[in-house]
């Protein structure tokens, strides 16, 4: 096996740091930490609006599209320090990380013209079409299906778990075209689904800690026009895996926790000398150097056109676990000291990362299934 | 990550650090140099770092980290990266001594007249010993010193005695260095020795067979060894990250970082190699603990991973940048023009 190799941005990527930067630091002053906390799943249109302006959104997408024109580096320079920041980004995140790069690959001339300038206006959001309710992990059995009706298709099925699929003004749906069930990744397609069209229902879900980011959507006789399908007819699997490859690889799969964490050091430079609190500090910032240094390696790999999909799943399951940990770092450091008075905002935002953690290791593929993933890539399976 | 140097290395020490060697070092008494040191010398690698104007090769220790894990994948019973780091560290001085020198993370005990060095990574196959010796680094003789090594970890630490103290000649490194580049070193040969042990766990998996399959065909042996894949990427990029220096010297803070990190991945993978191997692992004869003994052994060595947990946190928490990531994507994550990190 060979480890992954150290890389580093250029400087005229890291340029644009200290702007972004400067821009958070008022954009965000008024939001509140517990906000701050949700970050990528929160959905803020305005916000999002206001980065685009900036030119911002869609970074890396080619400037005849109205993008950026700039580097994969570049786009993960801005991802770490909107998503360290607590930017509320969710509105959109998917559009910007997966959708606009699915559609760049695969799109029509038309697709491309039509749908990625307004993604760089925050015009357009989008959600992932992937899991049903008898389609988690075992995403081949999908069962919504488009049939060719016309000079079109008609769609009947349902998503899941869609990401604000309530506020999204488009889906890129895995569906099934051709066969049935038995015939697994055959036969399956991506659409390009307009969420206002007529027989399309949606229900937002509440989680756990009270939000509802994520929902459940109903297709009934829905007649999409034949330029609905995206890519080749038949070709939707090896094209959702490309997609989720953009999912995997990006680096909020280690900042998810990046609000407390600041939150934890912000309270721990109130203490100064504590030897308990400079440890716990200390372990989340090298393990979070270590992952980031990850996930640096998997971009520029991305970035000089190769396809790390092994790499990108490894460096998931990493950072989510660390992702998760930091939740468990503070609380056992708090837990441990009880003549401490952390606080209120810091209990809530440590409440709320915990109990919403076991989502890190879900979303974008569970941790069982990427180690699946991983272990065919040893030769294993 | 391949170049000439580690090529040359990979080379030489398949053919000259074979198993029979690593069991050598078991006794735990003095060993002499091994026909591998001769051939590591002629070739010049223990100069690989030191400049140019001073007779090196100039490597700056970034370019040179390839080649340092290749010495820990092998892991040759010799202060190998010991004696690189420490020559370079003295080329500044004068000429460094000749012969193989091991680096004590710890600092010696005085006792009267006497001096004691415990637990010196390699001490048994050294012929001079860096330690901080009464708030000084000095040079020791450890030809003169009696060795005093416990089978269990023999193969790396030894206990080290001197009867009556020699002159040990002190030399201008402070402290805190000599505890960074013992830190450095065992981050180095952890990474080599995480590639090494996965690679033995991955093949006995794929050979083993039970209810008339290979065990790796089974999915709880599968994620075993697919959570042992991620260590091994952090382990060796941790690796790399206590290696970007803009020179020979190591940056304190991402020494720091790495050893942080390293050490807490070297006794997880040790477990996980041993619990996929089963009671073949626990053997003498079987190759494995050759490698997984000192995986566990560096994970202590200057320090474990909550002392250096606790100085990044330190700098971090007195340091001025605002945020984590400022201090991520500054201080530990760029090297501007070759500067070094504030000490952690």
């Amino acid at each position: 096996m060979q480890p992954p190799a150290i890389a580093s941005f250029s400087d005229s990527d890291e340029s644009l740091r200290a702007d972004v930067r400067e821009f958070l630091d008022s954009a965000l002053a008024s939001y509140t930490v517990e906000y701050r906390a949700r970050s990528w799943m929160q959905f803020d249109a305005d916000f999002s609006r206001s980065l685009a302006q900036r030119g911002w959104v869609g970074v890396s997408v080619p400037r005849e599209y109205g993008g950026g024109g700039r580097s994969m580096a570049a786009r993960f320079i801005l991802a770490e320090e909107l998503l360290a920041a607590g930017a509320p980004v969710g509105a959109h995140w998917v559009a910007d990380r997966q959708s606009a790069p699915v559609i760049l690959r695969y799109g029509t001339e038309e697709q491309k013209a039509f749908y990625l300038p307004r993604i760089c206006r925050a015009e357009a959001f989008f959600c992932i079409g992937m899991s049903e309710p008898g389609a988690g992990s075992d995403l081949a059995s999908v069962r919504t299906r488009a049939r060719p009706a016309g000079q079109g298709w008609v769609l009947n099925g349902g998503k899941i778990w869609t990401t604000y699929a309530h506020h999204a003004h488009y889906m890129i749906a895995l569906v099934r075209t051709s066969g049935g069930p038995e015939d697994r990744q055959a036969g399956l397609s991506q659409m390009l689904i307009d969420l206002k069209r007529p027989g399309v229902s949606i229900r937002p879900i509440r989680d756990l800690a009270g939000d509802s980011h994520f929902a459940e959507v109903f297709f009934e006789d829905v007649e999409l026009p034949a330029e609905s399908l995206l890519g080749r007819e038949g070709a939707g699997w090896e094209q959702v895996n490309a997609e989720l490859a953009f999912e995997r690889s990006g680096p909020e799969r280690i900042h998810s926790s990046m609000v407390l964490a600041q939150c934890w050091l912000d309270f721990c430079r109130t203490r100064p000398g504590d030897a308990d609190l400079q440890e716990s500090v200390g372990r989340i910032a090298a393990w979070l150097a270590v992952a980031r240094a990850l996930c640096m390696s998997v971009a520029a790999r991305l970035e000089r056109g190769e396809n790390p999909m092994l790499e990108a799943s490894r460096v998931k399951d990493l950072g989510t676990q660390i992702e998760q940990q930091i939740p468990q770092w503070i609380a056992a450091c708090l837990g441990r000291r009880p003549d401490i008075a952390a606080p209120p905002q810091l209990w809530r935002v440590l409440a709320y990362t915990e109990q919403i953690a076991p989502s890190f290791s879900l979303r974008g593929g569970t941790r069982e299934v990427l180690r699946g993933i991983i272990a065919r890539g040893l030769g294993l399976r | 990550m391949d170049d000439v140097f580690q090529a040359a290395m990979e080379r030489l020490l398949n053919d000259h650090c074979p198993a029979a060697l690593l069991r050598e070092a078991d006794a735990g008494t003095r060993m002499p140099a091994p026909p591998l040191w001769q051939r590591v010398a002629d070739d010049g690698f223990l100069d690989m770092l030191v400049p140019q104007e001073r007779g090196g090769a100039g490597l700056g220790l970034a370019e040179a980290c390839p080649t340092l894990l290749a010495i820990g994948r092998h892991h040759p019973p010799v202060p190998l990266v010991q004696t690189l780091l420490a020559r370079t560290a003295l080329a500044s001085w004068g000429e460094p001594p000749a012969g193989r020198i091991a680096i004590a993370g710890s600092p010696a005990v005085a006792a009267g007249d006497a001096l004691s060095l415990p637990r010196v990574a390699f001490g048994a196959s050294a012929d001079w010993v860096l330690a901080e010796v009464a708030g000084r680094v000095a040079v020791l003789d450890a030809s003169r010193a009696r060795i005093d090594a416990d089978p269990a970890d023999g193969r790396v630490l030894a206990d080290m005695h001197w009867p009556a103290r020699a002159g040990e000649e002190p030399v201008p490194l402070d402290p805190d260095e000599l505890r960074r580049l013992a830190a450095l070193a065992s981050c180095c040969l952890m990474a080599g020795l995480s590639l090494r042990v996965f690679e033995i766990t991955l093949e006995y998996a794929g050979t083993r067979s039970q209810f008339g399959k290979p065990i790796a065909r089974f999915q709880a042996i599968q994620q075993q060894l697919a959570v042992m894949a991620e260590l091994v990427d952090a382990a060796c990029m941790s690796a790399q990250l206590a290696c970007q220096a803009g020179g020979p010297a190591p940056c304190a803070l991402r020494v720091a970082a790495a050893k942080a990190v390293a050490g807490g991945i070297a006794p997880r993978l040790a477990d996980a190699a041993h619990a996929v191997h089963g009671a073949m692992g626990i053997t003498w004869e079987y190759d494995l603990q050759l490698y997984s003994r000192p995986l566990r052994a560096w994970r202590l060595e200057a320090g474990g991973e909550g002392y250096w947990a606790q100085r990044l946190g330190r700098a971090l928490l007195d340091g001025a940048d605002a945020s984590i990531l400022a201090f991520l994507s500054g201080p530990l994550g760029r090297v501007p023009g070759g500067q070094d990190g504030a000490p952690a």
